[in-house]
This record gives C-alpha cells, sequence and structure tokens, in this order.
C-alpha cells in the first residue's frame, strides 16, 4: 500500500472489545444491550466467533443494530481459529460470552478458556 | 489510469433526472404503462462522462466519500455503472452507495405495496450487482463495501448479502470510517461486516470535506442534522452543524467550473441555517442566498432540498423573508419558481404530539394544521412549489388521526403543491417499528390516498408547465403526460379494488 499523505480524519476505533461465542441468543443479545447502554459512549468492537455464515450472524442481531442510534458498533464474524488469536492478544477485550450449547461444540481448548471446563 | 477505489451506484441514482430532481421521485416508483426502458429514460437518463468513466454530475454523498479518499492519499474515483467493466481487473475495493437500495425507503415500498410492481430502483440496483463487472470483481477478491442512508436495508437483505460477497455494510456518515476501512482492505486486514457509525465519529466542519467532483444538479450542503427529532427520521439523530459560508461557495464553484450551473441548497431545513434554535435569522439566511444566486448568475437554476413549514410560517409572519428572498433574489423571467420538499406527515394533532413535537416550533404543536396551511398559502404566493409528504401507518396512528389528515388535504386544495403519500417505513428512533403495507390499509386510508391523488393530478400540469418550459423538455413532458392520462384512467379501478382488499 502506498504511504497515506494527509490523514486528517482520524476514525475513533471501538476501544471495548466483546466476544461471543457461537451465534447470539436472546439471552445475550440482552446482556449486550445492557453492556451498550453503560459502556457505549466509547464504542463496541462485537466478535462473534462461529462456523455460521455470516447472513446468520447479523439476522440474529438485526434488532439489537437497529436499536441502537447513538454509539460506533463494529461487527466481525470470525472462524475459531482466528478466535484463539484474539483471545490470547486482543487489546481492549472485556467480556466474553457463549451462546447455549456451543460448549459442547468447541475444541477442547477453546471450551476451557470460553466455558471454564 | 487506474483507481484502487472505485465507488459507484445503480443507473436511479448515476443521474441528473433531465436536471429535474423531482423526476428523481418517479424512479422510484414501478414501471407502470410503459416499458421499464422508457422510464428509466423519463427518470434516469446517463449521465454525460470522460474517457475513464467518469460521470461529470454524481451523487452528493458518493462525492463526499470519494473526496474523503482522496485527501487521505487514496487512487480513488466515482465511476459510472456502465463503465465499471475498465477497472474490473484492477480495482482493489469497491464502493457502493445508495439512498434506496432494495425499494424498502419511502416512497418506494408504498408504491410497490400498493401496485404489487418491483419498483425500478431495485431492479436497477440487483442488475448492477449481477453485472458482468461487479462479479468478476468479487471473483478476484476485491473487497465490496456498501453504504449511504439505506445501509440498513441491507440488514433484511443478508442473504443476497452474502450471495453477492458483500463485506462490510457502513452505516452512518461515512467521511472517517472510509478511510479506516479502505486502509485495512488494502493490507489485507480483516474488515468488520457491519460498521454504526456513532455520534463520536461524525465528522466536525472542519472534518468534511469538499466536494472534488461536480454534484448532481449541483447539490451542496449547507448543514448538517436537524435539530427537531421528530422521531420517524433519522437525520434527527445526526449533530447540528452548519457548513460555513466560504465551503459551500467553493462547492458552488466546483459544480460550476464542471458545467453545472444550478444549485440546490440540501439541508433538512434551509431556513434554519444559523438558525436562533428553530427560529430562522435572516441575516445569515439573506446572505447565504445572495452569495450563492452571484455565483450561479441570473440563469442559474435554484432550489431548496427542504425546508419546513413552520420555519416558512415563522419567517414569513416575523421578517417577510420569504417574500424578500423570493422576488428579491430567487425569482427572474429564467427562475419562475422555486422547488422543495416540505414535510405534512399528519394533519392530527394528537400524533404531531406523540411522534413530532418539534415540528411544528416555535408554534405549539396544537397549531400544526394551522401551521401547515398558512405555509402553503407563503408559498403558493410566492411560486414556491411544495413536494409534501405524509406518511401513513405511523405508530399509533388511529382511524381519527387519518381523518384529520384528510381534513387537513381538503384545506390545502387552493395551494399550487404536490402531496405525495409514503406509508411509514422503520427509521430513527421507530427503527424497530413494523412496516406499514398494503395488507394493514383501513377504508380511511384509502380515502386519504384518493384525496392526495386528487390534488396532485389537479396542480400537475399547472406545474409542469412551469417546471419544465423549453423544448429540450418536449419528449419527457409528453411522456409525463401521457403517464398521467393512463393513471387517470386506471386509478377508479384501482380504488375500487383497494376498498375491496380493505373490506374483506
Amino acid at each position: 500500500m502506498e504511504p497515506i499523505s494527509h490523514r486528517s480524519r482520524v476514525y475513533k476505533r471501538p476501544r471495548h472489545v466483546v466476544v461471543v461465542v457461537g451465534v447470539p441468543d436472546e439471552s445475550i443479545v440482552k446482556e449486550l444491550n445492557t453492556y451498550l447502554a453503560s459502556h457505549g459512549r466509547e464504542g463496541l468492537k462485537l466478535i462473534i466467533a462461529t462456523r455460521e455464515p455470516s447472513s446468520r450472524v447479523l439476522e440474529a442481531l438485526r434488532d439489537f443494530l437497529l436499536s441502537n442510534i447513538a454509539f460506533t458498533i463494529e461487527v466481525y464474524s470470525v472462524s475459531y481459529e482466528r478466535l484463539r488469536e484474539i483471545i490470547g492478544g486482543e487489546g481492549g477485550l472485556v467480556k466474553i460470552f457463549a451462546s447455549s450449547g456451543v460448549c459442547g461444540e468447541l475444541p477442547e481448548d477453546l471450551a476451557a478458556k470460553v466455558c471454564g471446563r | 489510469m487506474s483507481f484502487d477505489i472505485v465507488i459507484t451506484t445503480d443507473r436511479t441514482m448515476m443521474t441528473n433526472h433531465h436536471g429535474k430532481e423531482f423526476l428523481g421521485f418517479v424512479a422510484t416508483g414501478p414501471p407502470i404503462g410503459v416499458p421499464e426502458w422508457l422510464w428509466l429514460y423519463i427518470t434516469a437518463p446517463k449521465p454525460k462522462v470522460d474517457e475513464l468513466g467518469r460521470p461529470v454530475e454524481a451523487p452528493y454523498g458518493l462525492r463526499k466519500v470519494e473526496a474523503a479518499l482522496i485527501e487521505a492519499g487514496f487512487k480513488a474515483a466515482i465511476i459510472d455503472p456502465d463503465h465499471l467493466d475498465k477497472y474490473a481487473d484492477t480495482a482493489k475495493i469497491l464502493m457502493i452507495g445508495h439512498h434506496d437500495y432494495f425499494a424498502y425507503g419511502p416512497p418506494s415500498s408504498e408504491w410497490w405495496s400498493l401496485t404489487g410492481v418491483e419498483p425500478v430502483n431495485r431492479r436497477s440496483f440487483i442488475r448492477l450487482m449481477n453485472s458482468p463487472a461487479v462479479r468478476k470483481m468479487k471473483s478476484r477478491g476485491v473487497k465490496l463495501i456498501v453504504g449511504g442512508p439505506a445501509a440498513w436495508q441491507w440488514l433484511y437483505e443478508l442473504e443476497l448479502m452474502e450471495k453477492w460477497g458483500v463485506d462490510t455494510i457502513v452505516d452512518g456518515e461515512g467521511e472517517k470510517v472510509v478511510v479506516d476501512l479502505a486502509e485495512k482492505a488494502l493490507r489485507g486486514e480483516e474488515l468488520p461486516k457491519y460498521v454504526y457509525v456513532g455520534v463520536d465519529n461524525a465528522p466536525s466542519v472542519d472534518e468534511i470535506p469538499l466536494i472534488k467532483g461536480a454534484s448532481v444538479n449541483g447539490l451542496v450542503e449547507i448543514m448538517r442534522g436537524c435539530p427537531r427529532g421528530c422521531k420517524f427520521c433519522s437525520v434527527t439523530l445526526r449533530p447540528l452543524r452548519f457548513i460555513p459560508l466560504n465551503k459551500i461557495l467553493a462547492e458552488v464553484e466546483v459544480n460550476i467550473r464542471a458545467g453545472v450551473k444550478g444549485v440546490i441548497l440540501h439541508s433538512e431545513d434551509v431556513l434554519l441555517y444559523h438558525a436562533d434554535g428553530i427560529k430562522p435569522r435572516p441575516d445569515p439566511i439573506i446572505r447565504l442566498h445572495e452569495e450563492v444566486l452571484k455565483k450561479t448568475g441570473p440563469k442559474g437554476s435554484f432550489a431548496w432540498a427542504h425546508a419546513s413549514l413552520a420555519a416558512i410560517k415563522y419567517a414569513e409572519e416575523n421578517y417577510k423573508l420569504i417574500s424578500k428572498l423570493m422576488h428579491e433574489y430567487v425569482l427572474n423571467e429564467h427562475r419562475r419558481l422555486l422547488g422543495v420538499e416540505v414535510g405534512i406527515e399528519t394533519g392530527s394533532v394528537n400524533l404531531a404530539r406523540k411522534i413530532m413535537v418539534a415540528k411544528s416550533a416555535p408554534y405549539p404543536p396544537e397549531r400544526w394544521p394551522d401551521v401547515v396551511e398558512d405555509a402553503f398559502r407563503i408559498m403558493h404566493e410566492n411560486l414556491i412549489i411544495p413536494a409534501a409528504t405524509v406518511i401513513l401507518g405511523l405508530p399509533e396512528e388511529t382511524a381519527e388521526d387519518v381523518m384529520k389528515t384528510i381534513e387537513l388535504i381538503d384545506r390545502l386544495k387552493p395551494y399550487r403543491s404536490i402531496i405525495v403519500p409514503m406509508f411509514f417505513v422503520p427509521m430513527g428512533a421507530l427503527k424497530k417499528n413494523k412496516w406499514f403495507l398494503r395488507d394493514h390499509l383501513r377504508l380511511e386510508h384509502v380515502e386519504a390516498l384518493k384525496k392526495m391523488y386528487e390534488h396532485t393530478i389537479y396542480w400537475a400540469e399547472d406545474i409542469m408547465k412551469i417546471y419544465m418550459r423549453g423544448l429540450q423538455y418536449a419528449p419527457v413532458k409528453f411522456l409525463l403526460k401521457y403517464f398521467m392520462s393512463y393513471v387517470k384512467r386506471k386509478v377508479n379501478k384501482y380504488v375500487s379494488k383497494l376498498e375491496e382488499i380493505v373490506k374483506k
């Protein structure tokens, strides 16, 4: 990539990172709403680790995303392999949620980290 | 010459609508009574392009994104959809913006719902996405980023998002985030599937770049955001910013240099430029008109994008501002009217209090119907022609509310105007509510639709005579007249059909 000569407009990337393992279910969406209300001001980076297609992820989050009219939110959809790296090294990581039933299908090392087994 | 970032949209957006912005509304409808190609010819002719496929005029929102990327050092350009093939082998990022990707916005969704026929803008966008050039780019791994005011619609078309390989949906003001996304994409970093740009990332006045090329029909933004807080509107969620006059004039010059002589002042409420809250102040408005019209000269066309009815009434009754602007600055032998979009939305005080409590300000919502009529009279007397919207199916709307709207439309009969019905689309603070569709119509809605149709047809020919003067408009005028006579022939049959559906 060529060097960027002029950067007067700086996008503030979200400061808080929340990881959801599996497609977010109703209870996780509820938690996300609570989290957004209290910490949304500094932006929210939401990383969804799942084997499902990203359309499925966005569908599950649709009402949550549409009800937000104030805060910066980024949604990423990643694989379990990428999740390992994120848990190991993502700055600003504040919370990990596991959707119901997902713990049983996770590889052992991830299940230990995400589900506390 | 190649561009790393190609910005585009479909034909219904990449056009100057023959220099007549109101024809853009027609592009959101289904082609009825005429073949689709003819409908497109009437509403969305192809723009002039240079040898690189760059349109002379392009949608203003795309121009802002292009400017932000160029100023950040990227090789970016807006390319006409018919010329994307020139970059199919070289582009690295494809950015697409739209006002109404899937025809879920107003008024497309309502035409679609009423007629059952898919609107032209949706068909045209789907054609763009399936075009060989876009498919080739995707097969090469080009990153596809979509945004604009209709970005939310992708959340209802997730299968298409998957099928077409959309990498990122951007909802909100794009000037800052597009630079970040472009950097990530070119570095091969992971892109978010969705970004909502919050208030903290809205660009300040200094951060809003000047457009680098001409905008469609010379549209220039004079302010961003709106202080009225109507619950159905997404613009009101943005912070209010006034664009300094020198920046406005600089953009007018960009347009003039490209051969676009006219100006559309864009704001949700033009008369609130540097206002005292929601009370218009004459000096900044007069100066704005004086300076802008000096640039365009007497022959340049001129319009306001939007104005509020309350501001029109207040400005005229307190400062005679409307008549002053029109008679001392705007009107002359070349400019015989001023077009503007205004929102009536409802004739019900009760509903106004619930969903748009400040729309009538500085007058109380209890006076809303009078505010509307007074503003219409003022506009009529000063040759301002409003295209007014009325929203049917707002949350909590009752039969009584719709009856009040019908009464108000009756009161507006003497005033030259177009009144366009819109079915409620969940946007703004009401985003989580349900769409209003044909199945939700009641008899009073059908009556309201009929009233609005009668009002518009009553005034349409008169307006067309002033709006489309000159031989160059003869073919479009002829086709519009044909379309209107077709609608007149069919409407009674259609209303009866709607009434039957409702009764069932």
